[in-house]
C-alpha cells in the first residue's frame, strides 16, 4: 500500500479534526508552516502546539505545552505514554485527546507546572528526570512519599524505568491445585538437587541450588469453580495479603519466563488438565502484561504421562502468540494505516523471540528408578518434535533440549537416537518449507555409547540429500544439503567436564558427556 | 544588512563583551555574554533582539533569584565551552545511564546540596542541559536507598497519604520494602 505524502497526511487530520471537533478545544493550523498544529482549550487553561517530524507518522510528533497563553511560544517538552509508545496509527486527534487527558489527571491532584506545597515547589517534569535516574526498587517506594508524589509516579510509570528480574516461574504448589508464581533474582536452576528433599517442606533445597526467590501470586484452585464469588475486575482472585495483583509485574523487565510442571516429589501425580484452564489464562495475561519485555519462555516438563497431553494442548495457545507476532512486524503497520479505529489492533501481545522447550528427563537417582523413565523422557523430544511439525506453523522460534542420562540403557540407546534423528531427517528432506523447522534441537548424552557408530549409521542413511562429514576440533559430524541449499547439521561435542557443585548452568548440565546439536542452516 | 548583524550577534568578539543581567529581586549581573550564553534561554535572548540589543539596559529574568542565579553563573564559567552533553538511557529497563562527574563538579554540589531544587528548576528555566540533568542525578543519588520517611524529612514534604492509602499501595505493588 502506497502511503500519503507527510504534509496531505496532516492536512487530511487537520481538516477530520475541524470536521469533527474535540469539545472544548480549539485547533488551528499554523499559515506559515504546515508542520505545526496548535491547539487551545477554550477555558485558556492550557495552550499547546504539536510539531509533526517530516517523516510523520513513522516517527512520533513533539508536543510543547504551556499553562499561559500570554507567552509568545509554548516551550516545554511535554513527556506523553503515547508518544513515548508510539504507533504509526495514531493520529494528531489522539495526541490533543491524550494530552488533555494527562492534563487533567495532573490538574485533578495538583496545580501543573505551578509550585505545589506536596512537591516542595518541584515541577513535575523535573520530578520525572529526577526518577528517571533511579531504578524500579526505588521508584516504587517513592510512591510511599506524598500523594502527588504517588500521582506523578502513577501517571508516568509507563516511561519511568522497569524493575529487572531474571526469571519468573510458574508452577503448581505442592499437593494443592493452585498455580504460584515465583520470581528468581539470579538463574532458577533447571536440574534441581532433589537428594535433600524434606518432606515438610517442598522446596528445600532451593537454596542451596542458588536460587533467590520471592513469592508474587497464588491463583488457587477454587478460582474456576462456579458458585464462588470472583473478582470481576480482574481475572485473577488474590486470596493472601502478602500476595499481590500480577499486573505490577508491568513494571517489570524478564529474561525468562518458566513454565515448570515437572512433579517434583515422586508420590504425587499432578493433574495438569485441573490447571489447564488457569494455566492458560495466567500465561496469556502475563504475554499481555510483559509482551515484548520477556526474552525466554522456557517450558520444562516432567515425566508425568498426563503431562505430555497436557503440553500438547498447551502449545496451540502459545501458537496464537507466535502468529499475533507474526502480524505485528509484517502487517500491523499496513493495516493501521487503513483502519483508523487503532484499538482493535492496540492489544496484540508481542510474544518473545525465543522459546525453548525443555524435554528434560529429570534427575533420576533419588527417586525408585524405573526402566520405563527413561523411554517416557526421550520419548517427551518425539512427541513435542512431531507437535511442532504438525502445527504447520512457523516453528523456527522454537528449540528443543533434552538431557538424557542413562548408563544402563546406552547400547541401546543409539538406536533409539539413530531412529530419531532419521525421523528429523526424512522430514528435513521432505517439507516444503524448511523454514517451519524447530531452529535447534539440542540432546545431552551420557558417556560410554559407540557414537562414532552413531554416526556411520546416520551417514549410511539412504535419500536424495547431499552428506559430508565434517570434523572441528573434538567435535565431529555431518552435514546434509538440500538441492534448494537448505542445509542440517547433526554436531556430536564432547562435553566439558569439570565438576561443579552448587552452580548450575542450565545450558550444559554436568552429568552428560556428550552433546548432540541438531541444527538448520538458512541458505 | 540583516545577515551582518546575524553575524555579529554570533561573532567571538561579541562573547567577550559584557551583559546586563537582571534577577526578580532586582540584584543586576554584569556577565561575559560567552558566559551566559551556556544558557539556552538566554542565548535565544540574545539572538531575538539581534541588532536591537541594548546591553547596557540589561537581559531581566523574572523567574530566577539572586542568590540562586548567582549559582548557576559559577557553573556557566566553568562550563562555556563545554560540549553538549548526551543523554543515554538503557534500553531494556529505560534507567538513565549516571553522568561520570569531574571533582570540580562533585564540590560544586556539595557547596550547594541544601538548594539542589532550586538549581534544577533554574537550570530548566534557563535551558542549562549539563546543570539540569546533573542536579537530577544528584538530587537522585539523594532519593536512591532512602526510606519514604527520611526523603519526607530530607526534602520537607508533607505526609497526606492515609494509612489506608499506603497499604493500597504497597498491596497493589509488591516491591514497596517500607
Amino acid at each position: 500500500m502506497s502511503r500519503l505524502p507527510t504534509h496531505i497526511k496532516i492536512q487530511n487530520e487537520f481538516i477530520e479534526i475541524k470536521a469533527n471537533s474535540i469539545e472544548n478545544v480549539v485547533v488551528e493550523q499554523s499559515k506559515y508552516n504546515v508542520w505545526n498544529l496548535t491547539f487551545i482549550v477554550e477555558d485558556q487553561s492550557y495552550f499547546g502546539k504539536i510539531i509533526f517530524p517530516r517523516n510523520y507518522p513513522v516517527q512520533a510528533p513533539n508536543i510543547q505545552i504551556c499553562t499561559t497563553p500570554n507567552l509568545k511560544e509554548p516551550r516545554k517538552l511535554l513527556y506523553l505514554p503515547i508518544i513515548e509508545n508510539w504507533k504509526a496509527s495514531c493520529t494528531a486527534k489522539e495526541v490533543i485527546k491524550a494530552t488533555l487527558n494527562v492534563m487533567k489527571e495532573l490538574d485533578q491532584h495538583l496545580n501543573l507546572f505551578y509550585l505545589t506545597p506536596g512537591l516542595n515547589g518541584l515541577q513535575i517534569d523535573i520530578l520525572c528526570d529526577i526518577l528517571k535516574f533511579l531504578d524500579g526498587l526505588n521508584i516504587d517506594n517513592c510512591s510511599l512519599i506524598s500523594k502527588s508524589w504517588k500521582n506523578v509516579i502513577r501517571i508516568y510509570r509507563k516511561i519511568l524505568p522497569l524493575r529487572k528480574i531474571d526469571v519468573l516461574v510458574i508452577h503448581q504448589e505442592y499437593n494443592t491445585n493452585n498455580l504460584v508464581v515465583r520470581i528468581f533474582y539470579k538463574t532458577y536452576p533447571r536440574c534441581m538437587e532433589r537428594k535433600k528433599y524434606d518432606s515438610s517442606y517442598f522446596y528445600s533445597s532451593m537454596d542451596f541450588a542458588g536460587g533467590e526467590y520471592e513469592e508474587l501470586v497464588k491463583i488457587p484452585d477454587f478460582y474456576k469453580t462456579p458458585g464462588k464469588k470472583m473478582n470481576k475486575k480482574s481475572s485473577i482472585h488474590i486470596p493472601e495479603d502478602n500476595h499481590v495483583k500480577i499486573s505490577a509485574l508491568q513494571n517489570c523487565i524478564f529474561d525468562q519466563i518458566v513454565l515448570d510442571f515437572s512433579d517434583r516429589v515422586s508420590h504425587t501425580r499432578v493433574d495438569f488438565r485441573k490447571l489447564f484452564d488457569l494455566l492458560v489464562d495466567l500465561f496469556g495475561k502475563l504475554v499481555e502484561i510483559c509482551g515484548q519485555k520477556i526474552k525466554t519462555i522456557r517450558l520444562d516438563d516432567g515425566k508425568n504421562d498426563n503431562l505430555i497431553a497436557y503440553t500438547s494442548s498447551l502449545y496451540p495457545m502459545i501458537f496464537n502468540y507466535v502468529d499475533a507476532d507474526r502480524l505485528h512486524k509484517n502487517v500491523l503497520n499496513e493495516i493501521n494505516l487503513i483502519v483508523s479505529n487503532p484499538d482493535c489492533l492496540f492489544n496484540i501481545p508481542n510474544p518473545p523471540t525465543h522459546i525453548e522447550l525443555s524435554c528434560d528427563k529429570k534427575n533420576v537417582d533419588f527417586l525408585d528408578w524405573e526402566w520405563e523413565d527413561f523411554v517416557t523422557g526421550f520419548d517427551n523430544l518425539v512427541r513435542i518434535f512431531d507437535c511442532l511439525i504438525q502445527s504447520q506453523r512457523d516453528v523456527s522460534r522454537y528449540s528443543l533440549l533434552a538431557n538424557i542420562v542413562d548408563p544402563r540403557y546406552r547400547l541401546d540407546f543409539c538406536s533409539v537416537l539413530v531412529t530419531f534423528c532419521e525421523k528429523v531427517l526424512s522430514v528435513f528432506e521432505s517439507t516444503s518449507e524448511p523454514g517451519n523447522f524447530p531452529s535447534q534441537i539440542k540432546i545431552y548424552i551420557s558417556q560410554g555409547g559407540d557414537y562414532d557408530q552413531f554416526l556411520q549409521r546416520l551417514f549410511d542413511r539412504r535419500g536424495n540429500l547431499d552428506k559430508k562429514s565434517i570434523k572441528q576440533g573434538y567435535a565431529k559430524g555431518i552435514k546434509f544439503q538440500r538441492s534448494d541449499q537448505w542445509k542440517i547439521t547433526f554436531g556430536l561435542t564432547l562435553c566439558d567436564r569439570e565438576p561443579r557443585e552448587h552452580a548450575y548452568n542450565p545450558s550444559e548440565p554436568v552429568e552428560h558427556a556428550y552433546k548432540l546439536l541438531i541444527k538448520i542452516i538458512n541458505p | 544588512m540583516a545577515t551582518e548583524s546575524a553575524n555579529g550577534v554570533s561573532s567571538p568578539e561579541l562573547n567577550e563583551r559584557d551583559v546586563v543581567i537582571t534577577t526578580n529581586d532586582n540584584r543586576n549581573f554584569t556577565v561575559k555574554i560567552g558566559v551566559a550564553r551556556v544558557s539556552k534561554t538566554i542565548n535565544n535572548m540574545i539572538q531575538d533582539l539581534g541588532e536591537s540589543l541594548d546591553l547596557s539596559s540589561g537581559i531581566p529574568l523574572p523567574n530566577v533569584d539572586g542568590p540562586i542565579f548567582e549559582k548557576v553563573l559559577e557553573w556557566c564559567e566553568e562550563h562555556k565551552n563545554a560540549p553538549e552533553i548526551k543523554v543515554e538511557q538503557d534500553p531494556h529497563t529505560r534507567e538513565r545511564k549516571w553522568f561520570t562527574m569531574t571533582e570540580w563538579e562533585e564540590e560544586y554540589f556539595r557547596k550547594f546540596l541544601s538548594h539542589l531544587w532550586d538549581l534544577a528548576m533554574a537550570a530548566n528555566y534557563l535551558e542549562i542541559p549539563s546543570l539540569y540533568y546533573y542536579t537530577c542525578q544528584k538530587l537522585a543519588e539523594r532519593i536512591k536507598g532512602r526510606t519514604p520517611e527520611q526523603i519526607r524529612e530530607m526534602f520537607g514534604i508533607e505526609d497526606d497519604l492515609t494509612e489506608e492509602e499506603k497499604a493500597e499501595i504497597r498491596r497493589t505493588n509488591v516491591w514497596c520494602t517500607y
